[in-house]
């Protein structure tokens, strides 16, 4: 059943954005980390969304032109980290500098409602389709 | 025994909600890929094959046959993405409608039959 379909690809978006949610709380928690296991500051970490055909085992071609949505991988912002001079820092290297992680937080808090909002776009798709289930077995009553 | 593809108004409502089925997974599917960078957003059409269209065959008759194509869209994001949220959201609560709509006349079409089968009393 279609509705089905609809259902498993709001689920989809839930997640994808939801992960994107947590990049972002991930990046504001350590928007001054200097220290990190693989050394140096912090960088800002970001989702990356691929657009995958939903499963092909609802049979023909027509069904697998929907596409689901799906987090490929969460890479490092390349960009390079922030420097500050403070000489007092402990890690400051020998110029008094020190290195601050590469995230903005203006820019994550936009993303963050950026993220909400299209998280509650795919509550509403949920909730839809959910109403439209409930029709459907209002028939039988 | 009430088959629907006997019955063709309920055939007819049949195809409709699964019609709208298939619009709802397609607007679920361009909501959840509304930050896919180079995602083009979808949209079903539906073509009707009506056999020599008879009277009061309702199209009972015809094959429903649909097409998830790219979505025409007016503006492209810079990262290629053609959503557009207020469209989809939108088009969403108009399926809803649609939808209901139908289950409500599907409920009406077997209240009638039961009417009928009861003698009038149901």
């Amino acid at each position: 059943m279609s509705l089905e379909r609809a259902f498993l690809i709001g689920a989809a978006g839930l997640a994808a954005q939801r992960t994107r949610m947590e990049t972002v709380s991930s990046n504001l928690a350590n928007a001054r980390t200097t220290r990190t296991v693989e050394g140096g500051p912090y960088r800002r970490l970001q989702p990356v969304f691929v657009a995958e055909p939903l499963d092909g085992r609802f049979g023909s071609n027509m069904r697998s032109a929907l596409r689901t949505v799906h987090v490929d991988a969460i890479v490092e912002d390349p960009s390079p980290p922030i420097l500050r001079f403070e000489p007092g820092h402990p890690d400051a290297n020998a110029d008094g500098v020190v290195a601050y992680p590469n995230v903005e937080p203006i820019k994550e808090m936009t993303d963050f409602v950026s993220a909400a909002r299209s998280y509650e776009a795919n509550v509403t798709v949920i909730k839809g389709v959910k109403e439209m289930m409930r029709a459907t077995l209002e028939i039988i009553v | 025994m009430i088959q629907s593809d006997k019955d063709p108004l309920l055939s007819l409502l049949q195809r409709k909600l699964g019609r709208e089925s298939l619009r709802a997974a397609v607007t679920a599917a361009n909501l959840a890929n509304v930050e896919t960078p180079g995602y083009r957003a979808q949209e079903v059409h539906f073509s009707e094959s009506l056999r020599a269209a008879m009277p009061g065959e309702l199209g009972r008759a015809g094959t429903d046959t649909s097409m998830i194509v790219d979505a025409p869209s007016p503006r492209i994001r810079p990262d290629g993405n053609t959503v557009d949220i207020d469209r989809e959201m939108t088009r969403m609560a108009v399926i809803q409608g649609k939808f209901s709509t139908v289950t409500q006349l599907v409920k009406k079409r077997f209240a009638l039959l039961r009417y009928a089968v009861t003698d009038g009393k149901g």
